[in-house]
């Protein structure tokens, strides 16, 4: 028997009901939907299509699934053979670009996988994220065109050579009858000795030439006995120069001891040894386009094209940039641009570093020869010009001066120099060399003015040569406010010339230098001589050129450049 | 009955699991409700009011029916998940990547516990719009704010797992909010991040609060709640049907009368 009555104003619920029952079953269509969805993706067409193709070659077909290069050891998951599929284990297929097999290189792709020389996202499965062209993806791949950049994910210290001694090492090389032996670049090798011809990337022992000398005294007969002997060190350091010099023509060296004798570290540093007055480059070839500015730039949007443009003209890229254009060749530019793209700061396990890199992590090595040529080239280069003889840049105020010229050379004592590389001019361009972080170290410095004393005159006191009489500062303030300040600035604040108020500069300078270098002038620069005159001003006589240093001993410290950087 | 359904349920079996009859009496389908454990989260008797959509627009069960969806979807990623660095942010990607239904799970969890957030907030609206919290249901409320900062918890606590830098940084400005608590900022801080800096310690105890702490404070606190919700007589129904002079004085100043929701003597007892 019933005993409620049931009601038949329901409250809407009967259509809740039927919207619920909609919902549901949207719902398990969405749930149906999801692995369905699964089932068709980007990379299971591009094995199908290589399925057919294959099919029509005759090649092994490859089971339809997401393959990939895993090295745990090296923290790499590299899925990208998923579809670039004849870099994994299938066979590669004419007819499609994507299915061509890698070119050959050193190393094994299978051992290293993608992601450690082209950057991308190795974990992903589809191309624009793979590719790493996804919001928040901080490394992207290395353009192709840039592609030997890849090997400074792990070569990152990569020795630049000396020129001049590896150019002699190369001359002793073949005069000793190496190449009987040892095969470098295609030649010679005959004698079965071990290959050279990457042996800046393996390194070379030190002891090469003891170790050798060892063999030759044990052996009994044969090319031992009869064709090695003593090697003076000389030779034996320009050999060891030149095979540590040998990259088999990889693209990357080449393009790094280009950038290292343009002088880029003068101004940039690059793990960190360098000057401080433009940005940090260590990580550069990570930078991502859209982190970059390309209101200056024309074409397209590429970190490839903002960095040409940039070496080009780096004024119009960058507004305010104290970069000079360094009026670079085509060449000179993709050679910069590469080895830009290969400074990608990877962090690659100690275990699979190369040994120059454990060598400059560990031990301190520098990854460029220590020798004045070549710091010269690595610092200097970039003001100062490739040969030294000084540079004047149009967007920049300051002429850079000539320091390896003999003019100047023949004034400047050693003790100049080394003071002015210890101490810089503060508040100018010119860093404090031998007390900054990533500056030289006390050897280097004495390399640099060895080699710049190679340039021009010999070191020479010049006290022996000038006495001056006593100067009157008062006496020489007129004079200097009509013949020094339209280029020194009326405090000696450095207009177009050099700053002689500079606290460094006052240093290092002695009386005498600055007396003779008044007389004498700076050839090749505007600095005329002031003890000879000319047609537009008088002659100037040794009590004149002695109130003239008297004053300058007394010009007061200029102010602190406006940040960052100011005027040179 | 008919022989058929007679076999299915004249057994002892079938007698044993369902004690009582079909729901042809007041009896029985008190009965109906009371001895099943989904079922009696209901009060003995239910009105039609009551469960009108307009009602509440369920939004309780909505957000409970959101944590289920939460669970499910959390326990199958935490096949998948490691707490550690820098393998969280390693499987997440594997999850978006090369899981099956990989994205569908992420995502699902995550537009829940959106969904959850803001359907919680939604309830309390409601319960504040309908004056469900008065008395002699103040203390309910007081849960209910519990249940609501325990949701966002979760959802925060969820945010640091994957290890990525929106992660990284939001942990980083909660944990500096922690931090400049009067007195007991930096002891707070610590606690919250196993040491003084955000790292594996912090991504663990941020899991283990999001995988079984704050979850399982969270059952025990809707349990509470719905259990109160239940002693009070169900949902709470605004008083209906008076005279509009009654409707009026209760509306007026000291309403000390039961609201019209409380329960009947006889029918709120215990089940």
């Amino acid at each position: 028997m019933r005993d409620i009555q049931v009601r038949q104003t329901d409250l809407g619920m009967t259509h809740l009901l039927r919207v619920f029952a909609v919902l549901a079953v949207v719902f398990v269509a969405v749930l149906a939907i999801a692995p369905v969805r699964s089932r068709f993706t980007e990379w299971r067409d591009v094995q199908e299509r290589y399925n057919e193709l294959a099919e029509g070659s005759g090649a092994a077909p490859v089971d339809v699934a997401i393959q990939q290069i895993w090295k745990p050891a090296l923290g790499i998951t590299d899925r990208c053979t998923t579809c670039h599929l004849a870099m994994g284990t299938a066979a590669p297929l004419p007819g499609d670009k994507l299915f061509a097999a890698h070119p050959d290189v050193h190393h094994d792709p299978a051992d290293l996988g993608c992601t450690v020389c082209h950057g991308g996202q190795g974990r992903a499965t589809k191309k624009a994220a793979a590719h790493g062209n996804v919001e928040f993806w901080d490394d992207p791949l290395v353009p192709r065109r840039f592609a030997a950049a890849g090997c400074g994910g792990c070569h990152t210290h990569l020795r630049v050579p000396s020129r001049t001694l590896s150019e002699r090492g190369a001359a002793l090389f073949a005069r000793y009858d190496c190449p009987t032996c040892h095969a470098v670049d295609g030649h010679g090798g005959r004698g079965g000795g071990p290959e050279l011809t990457l042996a800046g990337f393996s390194g070379v022992p030190e002891d090469w030439h003891e170790s050798h000398l060892r063999r030759h005294r044990l052996a009994e007969s044969g090319p031992w006995l009869e064709d090695y002997g003593e090697v003076p060190a000389g030779d034996v350091a320009a050999i060891t120069e030149y095979l540590r010099s040998r990259f088999g023509g990889a693209a990357l060296p080449e393009a790094k001891i280009a950038a290292h004798r343009l002088g880029c570290r003068g101004c940039h540093q690059i793990d960190g040894v360098g000057g401080d007055a433009g940005p940090e480059l260590t990580s550069i070839g990570r930078r991502l386009a859209a982190q970059l500015d390309f209101t200056g730039v024309r074409g397209e949007r590429t970190t490839a094209n903002w960095l040409s443009q940039h070496f080009r003209d780096p004024v119009r890229v960058v507004p305010g940039s104290q970069m000079p254009d360094l009026g670079l060749a085509d060449a000179q530019v993709e050679q910069l641009d590469l080895y830009m793209f290969s400074l990608r700061a990877l962090d690659v396990p100690a275990k699979f570093w190369p040994p120059d890199r454990v060598r400059a992590a560990r031990l301190g090595d520098r990854d460029f020869a220590t020798d004045g040529e070549t710091l010269f080239g690595v610092f200097c280069a970039g003001c100062h010009g490739v040969d030294g003889r000084g540079r004047q840049f149009g967007s920049l105020p300051v002429a850079f001066p000539g320091i390896a010229r003999p003019g100047f050379l023949a004034v400047a004592s050693d003790a100049f120099l080394v003071r002015t590389l210890e101490l810089g001019r503060p508040g100018r361009l010119m860093p404090a060399w031998g007390s900054k972080d990533g500056g030289l170290r006390p050897a280097e410095l004495d390399a640099l003015v060895t080699w710049l004393r190679g340039q021009g005159a010999e070191d020479h006191d010049l006290r022996a040569t000038w006495t001056l009489p006593p100067g009157s500062a008062q006496a020489g303030r007129a004079l200097f406010a009509e013949r020094c300040a339209p280029c020194h600035g009326a405090q000696g604040e450095g207009l177009h010339a050099p700053q002689l108020a500079n606290v460094a500069f006052r240093e290092a300078a002695t009386d005498e230098f600055l007396a003779a270098t008044i007389a004498q002038g700076r050839a090749g620069t505007q600095m005329p001589s002031f003890a000879a005159g000319s047609v537009s001003f008088a002659a100037l006589d040794s009590t004149a050129i002695a109130d003239l240093v008297a004053y300058v001993r007394t010009l007061p410290p200029p102010p602190p450049p406006p940040p960052p950087g100011g005027t040179p | 009955m008919s022989a058929p359904g007679g076999l299915v349920t004249g057994n002892r079996v079938w007698r044993s699991i369902v004690r009582h009859g079909f729901p042809d009496s007041n009896r029985n389908r008190a009965l109906a409700v009371f001895s099943n454990l989904f079922l009696h989260i209901h009060p003995v008797k239910v009105r039609l009011r009551a469960i009108a959509f307009t009602r509440t627009y369920f939004l309780g069960g909505l957000a409970a029916a959101c944590f289920l969806i939460l669970t499910i979807t959390g326990i199958l990623l935490m096949l998948y998940y490691r707490p550690s660095v820098p393998e969280s942010y390693e499987d997440m990607k594997d999850l978006e990547f090369v899981v099956s239904s990989g994205v569908f799970l992420r995502n699902l969890h995550r537009w829940s516990a959106h969904a959850m957030v803001a359907i919680v907030f939604l309830h309390m609206v409601r319960v504040f719009f309908a004056g469900a919290y008065r008395p002699p249901r103040e203390f309910n409320w007081v849960i209910g704010v519990v249940l609501f900062v325990t949701t966002i918890l979760l959802s925060y606590t969820g945010y640091l797992l994957p290890w990525d830098q929106l992660a990284y940084w939001g942990v980083t400005v909660g944990a500096n909010m922690a931090g400049a608590t009067p007195w007991i900022g930096g002891d707070t801080r610590f606690l919250l991040l196993g040491g003084t800096e955000i790292g594996e310690p912090a991504l663990l105890r941020f899991y283990v609060l999001h995988c079984v702490i704050l979850p399982a404070a969270l059952v025990v606190g809707v349990a509470i709640h719905v259990w109160r919700v239940r002693k009070d007589g169900g949902i709470y129904l605004p008083p209906l049907d008076l005279p509009r002079e009654t409707a009026g004085r209760a509306g007026g100043k000291g309403r000390t009368d039961a609201p019209a929701g409380a329960p009947p003597a006889a029918g709120g007892g215990t089940p």
